[in-house]
């Protein structure tokens, strides 16, 4: 469950990037994030994987009071998330198994597991048979599917996507989709940030639009366009 | 310590090796500083530690001279001389008759030659010398109190304990040089530590993006920061490594070469044992708290950072 209560995010240089927001998010919900360039939807999925401070207000995630989080004990909480990005943040000298391997070894796992995570996430993205291949070697889809291995490796109990099709063609969007889709039918709570319209329309997922800070919409089974 | 532990310790020293490895050139150049600076270091115990031993042997030498009237009764200056052994700070007193010291310098100048000896002997019947006390302390701390006293003696004509003698000038040149060394090794160090912080930046920054990924999969502040502690580490102990040998071989070779004696032989070396070991220690753990220092400064923006 993720909970907004009277959520405010004002960064140092002015800019509003949320303005008291109340709304919250059941677990297992696949809730896609609308809005214009600089509405907010970065500041709203930022502040979820608490890469971003909240100014004022209170957000719960999965029971966990964001606010109260330190540098010291941050990272236990950051493990519960994975986050997915537009430009999949790969790192281009591992091959698509170490990039994997990478975040799992980061959280200090032991190499057994480390293994059999990395192995059974990439399996799940269907890349099984590139364990061994570069980033560069592979398809912009392809690379998104390592980048959501990567997040969902440590199993995760939320996964936040900030646009991870943006830079995709519609067909690879849409398997994308499929495996996002797949990951919520198996329990992870799916927040999502596009512009993508073809992906919302027809889906039925809860849409919350941005506008300014300001949440200007929230309905479920909702379509890019009210 | 159990086998995760062990594990992840294996882990950051592996991640330390390649760091250094991936910026070979900037490692270098701060092991190149770490040494010189060490073995400056090294070079400045060392000449302290002989500065010291000769400063100290030169004051054992010092002693009191006090030259007695020579109508003083020699019984006095008996019982003076006994009460001065007879002070806790008194090492020896040595009496000579004024009779004494001139047989000693008639003996000087005349280089046993008889016949000049009879002359000079014939030539006066008076014996223009004084009688003397040669007064050693056990520490050369107590000569100037001592010889204020002896001075205060009735039969006392003049005292000298070479007040103004050569040593004060070396202690001040000595202590002007340490001074100096100080300063320059204080510098070294700074620029040392700044050095292997800016190593370690660069390391830093070239893993920029590994670092982001790690921080968003959750890795913990030590598990981020400690590679790049032990990148630190290792320059320190590879810097300090040749500034140990250089001490370790370096300073026996020199104090065998001149018989461990400085110039002259009343001037003797410090013994290379244990001298060399201490030295070697604490070059080691200078250069490991330079390296710790300076790569905690470069990665405390890490550890900050949350």
């Amino acid at each position: 469950m993720i909970e907004f209560t009277n959520v405010s995010k004002k960064y140092p240089n002015g800019v509003t990037g949320l303005h008291n927001v109340n709304l919250s998010i059941d677990n297992g919900e696949f809730v896609f994030i609308i809005g214009q360039s600089g509405a907010g939807k970065s500041s709203f999925l930022k502040l979820i994987s608490r890469q971003e401070k909240l100014t004022s207000g209170e957000l719960v995630v999965n029971g966990t009071n964001v606010a109260k989080l330190n540098r010291f004990n941050v990272y236990g909480f950051r493990r519960k998330i994975g986050v997915i990005y537009q430009d999949f943040k790969l790192l281009p000298k591992l091959t698509v198994y170490q990039n994997v391997a990478f975040a799992l070894e980061a959280v200090g796992l032991p190499e057994r597991e480390v293994r059999q995570k990395a192995m059974r996430a990439i399996s799940l993205v269907g890349l099984g048979e590139y364990m061994l291949t570069y980033p560069n070697q592979l398809s912009g889809g392809e690379q998104q599917r390592v980048a959501i291995a990567r997040a969902i490796a440590n199993e995760p109990e939320i996964i936040i996507a900030d646009e991870p099709t943006g830079n995709l063609d519609p067909e690879n969007s849409q398997q994308i989709m499929t495996i996002l889709k797949k990951l919520n039918k198996a329990g992870k709570t799916i927040v999502m940030a596009t512009h993508n319209y073809d992906l919302i329309d027809g889906e039925d997922c809860r849409v919350i639009k941005v506008d300014q800070g300001i949440i200007d919409r929230n309905e479920v089974m909702g379509y890019y366009e009210s | 310590m159990n086998l995760k532990g062990y594990r992840q310790i294996v882990r950051y020293i592996r991640d330390g090796f390649k760091n250094i490895w991936n910026h070979l050139f900037m490692s270098l150049s701060s092991v190149i500083t770490l040494s010189i600076t060490l073995s400056l270091c090294s070079l400045f115990v060392l000449f302290a530690a002989n500065t010291n031993q000769l400063t100290k042997q030169i004051e054992s030498e010092v002693k009191i001279f006090a030259e007695l009237f020579s109508d003083v009764p020699v019984d006095k200056i008996v019982e003076l001389k006994e009460d001065l052994e007879s002070l806790e700070i008194v090492d020896t007193v040595i009496f000579r008759t004024n009779d004494e010291e001139y047989k000693d310098i008639v003996g000087l100048i005349t280089g046993g030659d008889e016949e000049l000896e009879n002359f000079l002997q014939s030539s006066t019947d008076e014996n223009p010398l004084y009688h003397t006390l040669t007064i050693a302390t056990y520490s050369p701390d107590d000569i100037r109190e001592l010889a204020d006293i002896i001075e205060d003696s009735e039969f006392v004509n003049y005292v000298d304990y070479g007040e103004d003698s050569t040593l004060d000038t070396l202690i001040e040149i000595t202590t002007g040089v340490r001074t100096i060394m100080i300063i320059i090794v204080g510098i070294l160090m700074v620029l040392a530590i700044f050095l292997i912080q800016n190593t370690i930046r660069i390391t830093i920054h070239s893993r920029q993006d590994e670092l982001k990924i790690m921080q968003l999969v959750g890795a913990s502040i030590p598990h981020i920061t400690i590679p790049f502690i032990i990148e630190g580490i290792i320059i320190g102990i590879v810097g300090a490594a040749l500034p140990i040998l250089i001490t370790l071989i370096g300073y026996p070779l020199i104090f065998e070469s001149q018989s461990g004696m400085f110039i002259i032989p009343m001037f003797q070396l410090a013994p290379p044992e244990p001298l060399i070991f201490e030295i070697g220690l604490l070059i080691g753990l200078i250069s490991i708290a330079i390296s710790i220092i300076g790569s905690l400064l470069a990665v405390s923006r890490y550890a900050l950072k949350d």
